[in-house]
């Protein structure tokens, strides 16, 4: 299982490292409105209601920013999870765990191009 | 309990020179086989230290003519003219092979290497990579080395014995120092490169590991040492710890000056003339010594000393040209050169002596050669000129390499059992001193015997007197080292038993500086009596030959081969 | 040397393989001058005390790289650190990471082998001839590999790097480093070469930003820059050359981690991966409840007032914030030095254009989903 591994290190790491600084760009303003204000009422719940989010989210703009949402925290995610079953000592279970993550964010990539293929 | 390994040549010693000697018997023979033993990793080297810059003619305005004759004036006309000659026209061709091998040399602005001035150059003459040249120049050879894979290190290796069967050297016996097994490793001939002997001294810009070795291994196998009087006393090294402080400080326009604010070099006449902080090393180490002696320097914790002022270079030339003499000062004593002066005092720094070679760098022992500062193939004759060292250890490393392999193709391999016998002895030899309980004497003692004296005899100024005394002392200490005690057994990495090895070579190399500056009853060059201040052509325009002899040493006499320029009065 | 009215207790980690089962702590207590470095103590303690103690050291002045130790827990050249700095008692042992030898003297032909495998001299498709001369090199050119000639091989790095920790195959930072610099030097031509090396097996791609490598150098070489410009090399390297399969024996982990205070920063840094992997999973239920209807969604909306998932978004929120500024700050140094003739920006103004990014994409993206336009 390593040796496939070992040849997609460079797109995995492209993807993490993209994941860190994109990924980390994105997510604030999504967890400050949609994650904290809107559910504690500091925004009107109307601002997200299903029309205006299907309107945006429709949008070619929007789907790729909802893309980039879902798959760049994805592969940012598993790698450093990745980091730290090593870490704590999981070095030896790696040939299975890695490519276990690398599948999950896999299949989370796939349904993410259906998800926004479908809106 | 001896292992034994057999290859076409053997180089001890990894620094500028056995490197440079390795590469290009890689480049004589692909397919030869190269032992390289180090007692230390290669890049650890002492060449590591070096600062300044290396010499070469590579301007317009200068030529090979004015090199050879800025040499053989700093020689004090000791040097060997053909020898400098030699030198001189080797020298871009090896600087530019650096080049070629990835050496990060300063550049102009056109992108051609840029030079600087030295001392005793009559021209800005010197290569240089900021003041890290010894350590940049060092790291291109060792990795342009690691691409020749007939090229098969021994490190922590420590050679202790040359081999020699039926008259020729076939290899050396060394201790694998992390092992403690001692290894035979044979080859058709033997380069030595082992470095100087600053170390003999207690304040030294040399490392650790500058003990002499190669020098001891030779003189004991029979060959001379040559004109191991001239020790240079490099003006600028840091009071307490002697760290170096590069002459490219005054190459790019430093100045000395004493406690009363005074330029004495400019202001005096110590003989540099208008060349003042560009004169050569062991003039400015003479002024400095006086202005001390006449009341005008600084007293501190670690002795007098008196200024180096950089402070009108400005912090952007500081930086950009002497980064590591402004890290050093601020980490060793605290001074920010861009705000503070400097203050130095006279340091041992290089050994102008050592293994006696001819041109070719073959010593008078068929099979071994030599190179660096180990040899004296009388380039520097009296005083050696700052930057013609680094230089010294390309050509003369690569001279060594080209000639040991020619030596190897016509030369035997010996009898394997007489050299493995020869092994085993020294391997006793070894094994009876490792923990050797039984003795009264503790290896720091006699170190620091042995540095008081030598500091007193064989100092910038020196008398008949105290050189005498300092030999008979040098010879007490031989007697107390044969009854050391030493408390490390272990057979893995014994620093202890490494440095009573050590120690032996020092008291050796010791044993013909003292011996060969009480014979020469004149001043020239790094040699300087108070009791005969004249240099003296009619009766000592020779070499000192100093012969291994377990009664004493015995001295003898070599010719100066001149016959370019006539020797004259050394004035600035 | 010793006439010092200060008295310092040294604890050395002391192991003769020849008598010792284990490492020992063995202490030392001794008078120490103000001026002394803490190789000057060792020194100290072997001459007058204790011969048999072993350490390597040789040039005192911060540039042969033999003296490299853990003192007081940190990675350190001792004939470069003030004793001064230290309190009353020093704990000096070891560097981290290697196998040792004896006493304080590490095995080091790893890193020897390491440095040969990433080819650190020039290659040239066809060599020049001595006659041609020196090549020509502006300041520019050689200002752009020169930090990454200044390593002397200490190997401090390799004891600070938790991946060399985890991974001993990883090439490490001096290494790398030492491969990109000719790489970068203007007279090679044998980027591709080590292209291939760095991606083989032990690859730059195991580093994960712990940047503790540059912290520990002695010389400020920034070994992290290093091995980060070399990702992004060989990333170009591998999508330029997909088609060809390839060789290289896989990695081998070793079994356990020296987890310890230093790294705290690294480890929480890894951590966050589980947050980023949720916020993924959480993005992807909404716009999947987008797609499945307005019922779906305000459900969706409403799940989103539960406690749970309020005190998750805060949680993520500042780990957001952690992973941005640990991440930005390490980020200009990832900069490939010279894209075609283009200069890079200095480093300050990358990460002023970073924190921009952030703080601009952050208002606006805000704005919109708050109902602000559209």
């Amino acid at each position: 299982m390593k040796h496939p591994l070992l040849k997609l290190e460079p797109l995995i790491w492209l993807l993490f490292g993209q994941g860190i600084l994109l990924g980390t760009v994105l997510l604030t303003p999504w967890v400050l409105v949609v994650g904290l204000a809107i559910p504690l009422g500091i925004v009107p719940e109307d601002a997200l209601s299903y029309e205006r989010a299907t309107m945006l989210a429709s949008h070619i703009f929007g789907r790729l920013i909802l893309f980039g949402l879902i798959v760049l925290p994805l592969w940012k995610g598993v790698h450093h999870m990745r980091h730290t079953f090593i870490d704590f000592g999981g070095a030896e279970r790696d040939a299975w765990v890695a490519p276990l993550l690398y599948l999950l964010a896999t299949i989370g990539s796939v349904l993410a191009v259906v998800a926004v293929v479908r809106i | 309990m001896i292992e034994v390994t057999r290859h076409d040549i053997v180089i001890v010693g990894g620094g500028a020179a056995g490197l440079r000697a390795a590469i290009a018997a890689c480049e004589v023979d692909p397919a030869a086989s190269i032992a390289l033993v180090s007692k230390v990793y290669p890049m650890r080297s002492h060449t590591v230290s070096a600062e300044g810059g290396a010499a070469a003619v590579a301007r317009d305005d200068d030529n090979f003519e004015m090199h050879g004759y800025d040499t053989v004036k700093g020689s004090d006309f000791l040097g060997d003219q053909d020898v400098i000659k030699y030198f001189v026209e080797q020298a871009p061709r090896e600087l530019t092979l650096l080049e070629h091998w990835g050496c990060p040399w300063s550049r102009n602005e056109d992108g051609t290497v840029a030079t600087r001035a030295f001392g005793g150059m009559s021209t800005k003459r010197t290569w240089y990579a900021t003041d890290k040249v010894g350590f940049h120049m060092l790291h291109a050879l060792f990795q342009h080395s690691l691409r020749f894979d007939n090229i098969v290190r021994y490190d922590e290796h420590f050679a202790t014995k040359l081999l020699v069967d039926g008259g020729v050297v076939r290899g050396v016996a060394a201790l694998d120092v992390r092992t403690g097994v001692v290894r035979v490793v044979l080859g058709r001939a033997v380069i030595m490169a082992t470095g100087g002997a600053g170390k003999i001294f207690p304040f030294t810009t040399n490392g650790n590991i500058k003990t002499g070795d190669g020098m001891a291994l030779a003189y004991r196998a029979g060959v001379a040492l040559k004109d191991m009087e001239f020790v240079q006393y490099h003006p600028t090294g840091l009071p307490g710890t002697g760290i170096l402080i590069t002459e490219a400080t005054r190459g790019e326009g430093g100045y000395v000056i004493n406690s009363e604010g005074e330029r004495f070099l400019a202001t005096r006449d110590y003989g540099v003339g208008t060349k003042a902080e560009l004169g050569p090393r062991d003039m400015i180490s003479r002024a400095i010594i006086q202005e001390i002696e006449a009341g005008r320097g600084f007293s501190g914790p670690y002795g007098e000393y008196v200024h180096l002022d950089l402070r009108h270079l400005g912090e952007e030339k500081i930086v950009a040209r002497l980064p590591m003499v402004r890290e050093i000062s601020k980490i060793y004593i605290g001074v920010d050169p861009v705000h503070e002066p400097i203050p130095i005092r006279p340091v041992v720094h290089y050994m102008m002596g050592g293994i006696d070679t001819d041109i070719t760098t073959a010593t008078s022992l068929p099979g071994l050669y030599a190179a660096g500062e180990v040899a004296s193939a009388s380039l520097n004759g009296s005083n050696r000129l700052g930057s013609n060292s680094l230089t010294e250890c390309l050509v003369f490393g690569a001279s060594a390499g080209r000639n040991a392999m020619a030596f190897a193709k016509g030369s035997s391999e010996g009898s394997e059992d007489a050299l493995r016998r020869e092994g085993e002895e020294e391997a006793a030899r070894i094994v009876a001193l490792r923990g050797k309980q039984k003795g009264g004497e503790k290896l720091s003692r006699i170190r620091s015997d042995l540095h008081q004296t030598m500091e007193s005899g064989c100092g910038v100024y020196r008398m008949q007197e105290t050189m005498d005394e300092t030999a008979r002392t040098v010879a007490q200490l031989r007697g107390r080292y044969a009854d050391i005690a030493l408390e490390d057994s272990s057979t893995v990495f014994n620093t202890e038993l490494i440095a009573a090895l050590e120690m032996g070579n020092m008291l050796d190399v010791a044993e013909a500086v003292a011996n060969s500056a009480a014979s020469r009853n004149e001043s020239r060059g790094a040699h300087t009596r108070r009791d005969a201040p004249n240099r003296d052509d009619q009766n000592f325009l020779y070499h000192t030959l100093c012969h291994f002899d377990p009664a004493g040493p015995r001295l003898g006499k070599k010719d100066v081969t001149l016959g370019h320029w006539e020797p004259e009065e050394r004035k600035y | 040397m010793s006439d010092g009215h200060q008295k310092k207790t040294f604890v050395i980690t002391r192991f003769d393989p020849d008598q010792d089962e284990a490492p020992r702590k063995q202490s030392y207590e001794i008078p120490v001058h103000p001026d002394w470095k803490v190789l000057d103590a060792l020194n100290f303690i072997k001459d007058e005390i204790d011969a048999t103690l072993s350490h390597r050291w040789s040039c005192r002045m911060a540039v042969c790289g033999s003296c490299g130790m853990m003192v007081d827990g940190e990675p350190r050249l001792t004939c470069k650190e003030a004793l001064s700095q230290y309190g009353d008692t020093v704990d000096v042992a070891p560097l981290a990471n290697f196998p040792v030898v004896r006493d304080l003297v590490i095995e080091a032909d790893g890193f020897m082998e390491k440095l040969t495998h990433v080819k650190p001299w020039i290659i040239r498709a066809k060599e020049l001839a001595v006659e041609e001369g020196p090549m020509r090199q502006s300041p520019g050119e050689l200002e752009e590999f020169k930090q990454f000639s200044m390593c002397i091989n200490c190997m401090l790095c390799y004891s600070a790097c938790p991946v060399v920790a985890n991974e001993p195959e990883f090439i490490g930072p001096a290494a790398i480093a030492l491969g990109h610099r000719y790489s970068l030097d203007s007279r090679d031509e044998g980027a591709a070469e080590r292209n291939k090396v760095f991606r083989g097996e032990g690859s730059v791609f195991s580093c994960s930003f712990a940047n503790e490598c540059s912290e520990v150098c002695p010389k400020h070489v920034d070994p992290a820059a290093a091995v980060n410009q070399a990702k992004l090399n060989a990333v170009i390297d591998w999508a330029t050359d997909l088609v060809l399969p390839r060789g290289g024996e896989p990695p081998q982990l070793p079994d356990h981690f020296p987890f310890s205070g230093r790294y705290l920063a690294y480890t929480l840094f890894d951590l966050t991966g589980i947050l980023y992997l949720l916020l993924g999973f959480l993005v992807l239920c909404a716009v999947w409840s987008l797609g499945s209807g307005e019922a779906v969604w305000n459900d969706m909306l409403e799940r989103h007032r539960n406690i749970f998932y309020l005190g998750f978004h805060a949680i993520a929120l500042v780990g957001l914030i952690f992973v941005g500024i640990r991440f930005f700050g390490f980020f200009p140094k990832a900069q490939p030095p010279r894209v075609g003739p283009v200069k890079p920006p200095p480093k300050g103004v990358i990460l002023v254009g970073l924190y921009a990014l952030w703080i601009g994409v952050t208002v606006c993206l805000s704005i919109v989903l708050a109902g602000g336009v559209f």
